[in-house]
């Protein structure tokens, strides 16, 4: 056994040579290959004297410095609104999202909480997070220094907000703004029922409130009562109806236009408009989809949203199978092309069996849009 | 191998030299024809006479003379742009066109029309009679969509030469449509495009494309889902045009595209299944033979039109067509007689198939099956019957990609390692869905009930055989990736597989040695390239339209300076020269990440770059041209991207260059610009979109 061991373990001699072969090509072939990268001079480049006159080039074009080295730039508290251009370069925002910040200012925009900073579309996300403890809003942007200086010295005061008269309001330091919203809400029906519904009042900034807060002194009957709802109120400040508010719901489906004029915001072509967007679409499924409307804005969609009901999903279905370009091209989810489509594949390859049938055509593979057209499709 | 008994693997060595001297030199020679008739006369004279035997080379020696001109004559003359009367000098000032469908048009992102253009002019009215090939782009709308072969059309547009790649080792579109005998192509507007009259092509192509079409609506009724549709429409009528990416890649990845496109395995797989029911027949004798080899033939055209005739299965039809009335009139006939003799005709009927890669791609891997599965076979004991069945498939498989590899390698860059295990599934799959479409296609106008079974059947037989696939695909160490060899060694390695089949047919150590050495000759020249790859430094501009992809390589490693690209667009400019490159390690730097990079040898800081010792400055804004008044710095090279508004003279005088780079990110109109400018001021430039991406190497 032992002699047999061995034996196997024994290469004779032409054995041997083919065996130095094998090394020699496996050699060649993978080790040279892999040593070499191994063995790789690790030359380095002497980018010192480039870097110094791009440092250069960056100083003398301007604010250049925070970027030479990609450091994300200083952090420093700011207010968005008063900040200069040059400050928010150093705090590492580029250049161009500075200018946009400063266009949006000097076309009346404002920012009015922190979180208002992530309205400039094109700031990045990561430089929204990083700077977001840094962003102090000391007042409303239209405050001039004048006022702020008399805001200072205010001295607060017990007060009842519900009753407090304009002159109040401005002893107690509020900006000239806060104070017309906070007379507007009450003007409209609303009321303060706890200190906190203060908070409601969209341009109250924040250190304000913190200042005035332990001095709201709301009246105990109107604490109590609980009876009358407050009246809901989201149209925004800037929104001009003085129109009475819904006190009906609006069903989606069923209200004419005199029922949709009701709502904030909505005067006759507005009106008319949501009507005849019902009737093409063949009917709401949610109310989300009132917002789908071409030409509503977002905020007057959102002041009358919490007035809108929907009773029944009685949908108007539009048969595939028989509908003309002309019909399908009409609905709002439809567009020329995708009608046209459809009737082609209709005409090449005969009825549809299901509306699911539409999914397979590979210009109709997008879930998202079938789920949203699917109710409104039908083959009878 | 004895060579007398196959004449016809001696005549197309000549013939295809010819072919290949032809295409690659293209210099028509004078009076060319006139020498090969003459010659032709002279060589049937010879053939006749009676030769004292040591002079009996000469006459062989004459031939493959007579061929080799022979073939260098017929690639040339079959080059449409030597038509007397072709459109190409006048497309200039030409913009009206009338002309005829030709193929039938295929779709991608947009529709491809091959059309036989007729008739040009300045205006409609003035119509000169051309001739000439031209493909058109269309958008995919309904009405294009329904233009069929036959077709003619009138149309106005600005016809262009076909364009070469822009960026190194990119697919070669012009190539391939020269190939197709397409030179110019043209884009058209649905509204500048008019269908004058239908039915002008030929009818028996007609009839076939529409039972095409016939097929391909059957098939949608039974096979619903896009993924399923596109594979039975693949595998029974050959139209590819349905599968999706995905799908692509993963028969690719696992070494089936060849069951999805319609050609040598089917017309086999048909075959093996008619010669499977006639043999129950039992056609004896002369008679019997002729009425067997009747059938079959007339089962194989039947199919071959009634799928559309692509130019695939009519390849594969001829070639078996030939080997059977061969196998019928000479009994002892050999493959390597009647093999080249199918190839012959298929190359005289079109010279230019040599250059298909499908062409090369079904020959190889018949030449591989005829010659390695027989010997591979007989290296097994007998064993039962369903052990026995998928051996003989493994086999049949490992031989056909031992015949296709050195070219799989050369065009796919990749070798799919469990093709054999994909292979039990496509064939058995492939097999019995041939066989269950003809019968779903005639029970479809008869039995509905029956008809609807048996598509369910096929239907979920499919969906299976996806599924299997793409797990398939999923084992991970499935495909060697990024294998690039250059053309010549694609040759070097048929040659390690010629002394292979020597030594196996010989048994004589010489032709082992052979092989072996050359085998080790490739290794070492391996070893070389990968040692040279080792210390490259390049850096290449890549063409991608309305972008920029830098790529930074040193060694094996690259840092790729880019846009936000789709997968696809990087994959479509970069991929062929990473590969090429031997690239390994790839960082990505998007350009809109301002704060920088830097390594051992490159630095980014944008607008400034250095690599090893060249210094760039990329110029993406005016600002960094018109802003405040630094110092002058110096660089070698000046890359212009995204259409700054600013003149070259200006950018000099900030930063002085040795070479001016406009990327293809900007418009035509402002590198119009730029370069009049250099060319007035004799500076240096170089327009990555008119001129292919810029490489540098140091």
């Amino acid at each position: 056994m032992k002699t047999r061991f061995f034996n196997y373990l024994r290469f004779n001699r032409a054995e041997r040579n083919g065996t130095l072969a094998l090394f020699i090509l496996a050699v060649v072939f993978f080790a040279i290959p892999e040593i070499a990268r191994q063995l790789r001079t690790e030359k380095r480049t002497d980018f010192v004297p480039f870097k110094t006159e791009i440092q250069a080039f960056r100083m003398a074009l301007g604010n250049g410095e925070n970027k030479v080295d990609g450091s994300a730039g200083a952090l420093f508290n700011f207010d968005p609104n008063t900040a200069s251009f040059d400050d928010f370069v150093r705090l590492g925002i580029s250049e161009k999202v500075s200018n946009i910040i400063c266009n949006y200012r000097a076309k009346g925009g404002d920012f009015r909480e922190p979180s208002d900073f992530q309205k400039i579309w094109s700031l990045k996300k990561e430089d929204y997070a990083r700077l977001l403890p840094y962003i102090h809003i000391g007042s409303a942007p239209e405050a001039d220094p004048e006022k702020t200086t008399k805001k200072q010295v205010a001295e607060p005061f017990a007060f009842d907000p519900n009753t407090a008269t304009e002159a109040d309001l401005q002893r107690l330091g509020l900006p000239d703004r806060t104070v017309k919203s906070i007379l507007n809400y009450r003007d409209k029906g609303g009321k303060f029922r706890k200190k906190e519904d203060l908070e409601k009042i969209y341009t109250l900034a924040e250190v304000d409130y913190a200042r005035i807060a332990p001095f709201v002194n709301v009246s105990e009957t109107l604490a109590s009562s609980a009876n009358t709802r407050p009246v809901a109120y989201a149209g925004g400040f800037a929104t001009p109806t003085k129109k009475p508010l819904a006190k009906a719901p609006v069903d989606i489906n069923r209200a004419g236009m005199e029922d949709w004029m009701t709502l904030p915001g909505i005067g006759e072509t507005r009106a008319r408009q949501l009507v005849n967007y019902r009737e093409k679409l063949g009917g709401f499924l949610s109310v989300d989809q009132v917002r789908e409307m071409f030409g509503l804005p977002d905020s007057v969609f959102q002041a009358m949203k919490p007035n809108l009901v929907l009773s029944t999903r009685d949908l108007h279905k539009i048969n595939l199978n028989t509908a003309s370009l002309a019909d399908l091209d009409a609905h709002p989810y439809i567009s020329k092309r995708q009608a046209e489509l459809i009737v082609a594949f209709r005409e090449q390859h005969g009825a549809f069996a299901s509306a699911e049938d539409l999914g397979k055509m590979r210009a109709f593979s997008d879930r998202i849009w079938l789920a949203k057209v699917g109710p409104y499709l039908g083959v009878e | 191998m004895n060579p007398h008994g196959i004449p016809y693997l001696r005549f197309i060595v000549p013939f295809i030299v010819g072919l290949a001297l032809g295409a690659w030199l293209d210099i028509p020679l004078i009076g060319l024809d006139c020498a090969l008739m003459a010659g032709a006369v002279f060589g049937a004279l010879l053939a006749i006479q009676k030769i004292p035997f040591r002079f009996r080379w000469v006459f062989g020696a004459y031939i493959h003379l007579l061929l080799l001109g022979f073939g260098y004559f017929h690639i040339i003359i079959h080059n449409e742009l030597r038509q007397p009367a072709h459109f190409a000098p006048n497309i200039q000032d030409c913009h009206y066109f009338l002309g005829t469908v030709y193929d039938a048009p295929s779709k991608g992102a947009k529709m491809k029309i091959p059309v036989h253009v007729e008739a040009m002019g300045s205006s409609p009215d003035s119509l000169k009679m051309v001739t000439g090939n031209l493909l058109l782009f269309l958008d995919i709308t309904p009405a294009t969509d329904s233009i069929r072969y036959g077709d003619r059309l009138g149309f106005q547009t600005t016809v262009r030469p076909t364009e070469p790649p822009k960026n190194p080792y990119a697919f070669d579109y012009k190539r391939y449509l020269h190939f197709q005998n397409i030179h110019h192509q043209a884009f058209i507007k649905p509204d500048s495009l008019l269908r004058l009259s239908e039915g002008n092509g030929y009818l028996l192509w007609e009839k076939a494309y529409e039972s095409r079409e016939h097929l391909l609506s059957l098939l949608q009724k039974y096979f619903p889902t896009t993924d399923e549709y596109a594979v039975a429409s693949a595998l029974l009528v050959g139209y590819t045009d349905d599968l999706s990416d995905d799908m692509r890649t993963a028969y690719a990845e696992t070494g089936s595209m060849h069951a999805l496109a319609v050609s040598g395995t089917h017309i086999g797989m048909l075959y093996v299944g008619l010669m499977f029911l006639i043999g129950r027949l039992r056609l004896r004798g002369k008679k019997g033979r002729l009425l067997e080899m009747a059938l079959v033939l007339t089962a194989i055209w039947a199919f071959t039109f009634l799928t559309g005739a692509t130019a695939s299965v009519l390849r594969a039809s001829v070639m078996f067509s030939v080997y059977m009335l061969g196998k019928a009139f000479w009994r002892e006939a050999s493959a390597w007689n009647v093999l080249p003799a199918s190839a012959f005709i298929l190359l005289v009927y079109n010279p230019y198939f040599l250059f298909n890669v499908g062409f090369q791609l079904s020959y190889t891997a018949v030449m591989g099956m005829v010659f390695f599965y027989p010997r591979f076979y007989k290296m097994f004991p007998p064993m039962s019957r369903w052990l026995d069945e998928p051996l003989q498939v493994f086999l049949v498989g490992v031989a056909a990609q031992l015949g296709t590899l050195p070219l799989s390698l050369f065009y796919f860059n990749q070798f799919p390692v469990y093709f054999w295990l994909a292979g039990w599934v496509v064939v058995f799959v492939g097999a019995v869905f041939l066989w269950g479409g003809a019968i779903l296609v005639l029970l479809d106008s008869g039995s509905q009930v029956l008809a609807d079974w048996l598509g369910m059947v096929l239907y979920y037989m499919l969906l299976w055989m996806n599924k299997i696939i793409f797990f398939i695909q999923s084992i991970p160490g499935g495909v060697v990736r990024n294998v690039w060899i250059p053309g010549w060694v694609v040759l070097a390695l048929y040659a390690c597989l010629a002394f292979l089949g020597a030594a196996m047919v010989s048994r004589r150590g010489k032709w082992l040695g052979a092989f072996v050495g050359l085998m080790v000759l490739l290794g070492m020249y391996r070893t070389v390239m990968v040692l040279d790859k080792q210390v490259q430094r390049t850096m290449v501009i890549y063409s991608v339209n309305k972008a920029r992809l830098i790529d930074f390589l040193e060694g094996d490693e690259a840092v790729s300076l880019t846009d936000t690209l789709s997968k696809k667009q990087e994959a479509f400019a970069a991929q062929a020269n990473r590969t090429a490159s031997g690239m390994r390690e790839k960082t990505s730097i998007l350009f809109s990440d301002t704060s920088g990079f830097s390594n051992r040898n490159l630095l980014i800081r944008l607008p400034f770059i250095q690599f090893f010792n060249q210094k760039m400055a990329l110029i993406d804004d005016v600002r960094w041209v018109n802003k405040g008044n630094p110092k002058a710095i110096a660089v070698d090279i000046l890359v212009l991207s995204k259409s700054p508004k600013v003149s070259i003279a200006e950018c000099r005088k900030r930063f002085p260059c040795a070479l001016v780079v406009f990327d293809a990110s900007n418009s035509y109109r402002q590198a119009e610009l730029w370069r009049k400018e250099c060319e007035a001021a004799g500076w240096a430039y170089h327009d990555v979109r008119t001129m292919g991406a810029w490489v540098g190497r140091h």
